[in-house]
């Protein structure tokens, strides 16, 4: 199962915080600058939660990595309630 | 020529038939109406915004509040509320006519313009510089704001910002201060030189009376001011006065749910709020003392 966003985007940041803009939901979400990054990654291109793991272990370090499987789990999920990504069965 | 030449019968003459054209800044609105209380408010809170006087000046809002024609034109009064000739609410007791007004009004320019960004918040200047005021009901703005006008900071607006999606500065629309329940009070001992409207009792937010806006910010409405601060208020009760820093992207999000007509204008909102973020510091406020209120707000400038 692949995830992709469900929408294009209009992004603003302020520091480590990151508005969001949906342009088919007209809905505004505050993300921080990783959610953001996923996002943005989703919306250039689906992929699967492995991919994305990978994805993340080569952006961070140290401290960063140790809960990172837990970290998109979440992310995702929340997400998805959102509206923001779908799933997709390629 | 403003409201306050006029004498009472031409007052009276002129909104009672074919109705008074006044500038309220940015705006042009007609207003007829034979109700006596609507007519004392508009000649005591207007007193100094501008008549129209040319043929050819187009209204943004023609209302009309008249009385029924029904049994309730007598047994137990009621007033409508028409806007071009339309009835967008149900009757009020006709007692409330005057707040009846104010709140249609409220109601026209908040949705129906969308040149602007409109915020529910109210928003002050000084020296060129806007704080802007946003919160839900009940929370202490208008209070705030009523202080903070009678101790020299300028009115842009009681109720609704507008924020230029163009440039980003906020337009004034001085109108009458609206005031609650025990606020009605603390403003009259904290400012009581200024002009207050009658108290309306029992509405379904309570005791309700106006503020005149001051003279100087009636006749300065077409001066814009450049946002500095989102300062988000709260009374309480014996609170101590404090002003904390809050996130800009936390206040982003309070912004978008305190906007009138954010969704409406879509990518436009977002930007313009974005860049209303931009330019301010951000904070919560906290107070019951307004003399200590003012001080902080003063200090920022």
């Amino acid at each position: 199962m692949k995830f992709r966003a469900g929408s294009n985007f209009l992004y603003h940041a302020w520091g480590r915080e990151v508005g969001v803009y949906g342009l088919h939901s007209g809905d505004t979400h505050l993300l921080d600058p990783l959610g953001c990054e996923i996002l943005q990654t989703l919306s250039a291109e689906a992929h699967t939660y492995e991919e994305l793991v990978t994805y993340l272990e080569k952006q961070l370090s140290g401290e960063e990595l140790s809960n990172i499987q837990e970290y998109l789990q979440k992310l995702l999920q929340e997400f998805e309630r959102r509206g923001l990504i779908e799933s997709v069965t390629p | 020529m403003n409201v306050s030449a006029l004498s009472n019968s031409s007052l009276q003459k002129a909104v009672s038939s074919q109705g008074l054209l006044i500038e309220v800044k940015p705006f042009w609105i007609k207003v007829q109406t034979a109700i006596p209380d609507v007519i004392t408010g508009i000649k005591t809170l207007y007193a100094d915004h501008t008549i129209g006087t040319k043929a050819d000046t187009l209204s943004d809002f023609h209302i009309r509040i008249t009385r029924p024609r029904n049994h309730r034109r007598w047994f137990r009064p009621q007033a409508l509320f028409f806007l071009d000739n339309q009835i967008p609410f149900k009757p009020l007791p006709l007692a409330q006519a005057f707040p009846f007004f104010e709140w249609g009004l409220n109601w026209c320019i908040s949705q129906h313009i969308h040149t602007y960004l409109i915020l529910h918040a109210a928003v002050i200047e000084k020296n060129g510089l806007a704080a802007i005021l946003p919160s839900p009901p009940e929370a202490g703005k208008s209070t705030l704001c009523a202080g903070l006008v009678s101790r020299g900071w300028r009115l842009l607006s009681d109720e609704l910002t507008l924020i230029s999606p163009e440039t980003g500065r906020i337009t004034p629309l001085p109108r009458p201060v609206s005031l609650k329940n025990e606020s009605i009070g603390i403003i009259q001992h904290f400012a009581p030189r200024a002009t207050y409207g009658p108290i309306c009792q029992d509405t379904n937010k309570g005791n309700v009376a106006h503020m005149k806006p001051p003279t100087d910010s009636v006749l300065r409405a077409d001066e814009t001011a450049e946002p500095a601060w989102i300062v988000i208020p709260r009374y309480h009760r014996e609170a101590s006065t404090r002003l904390e820093p809050r996130s800009k992207g936390l206040t982003m999000m309070f912004v978008v749910e305190n906007s009138f007509n954010y969704s409406y204008l879509g990518a436009d909102g977002f930007h313009t709020a974005a860049g209303l973020i931009d330019k301010c510091r951000c904070y919560d406020f906290e107070y019951s003392d307004l003399e200590e209120a003012v001080q902080v707000f003063d200090s920022l400038v």
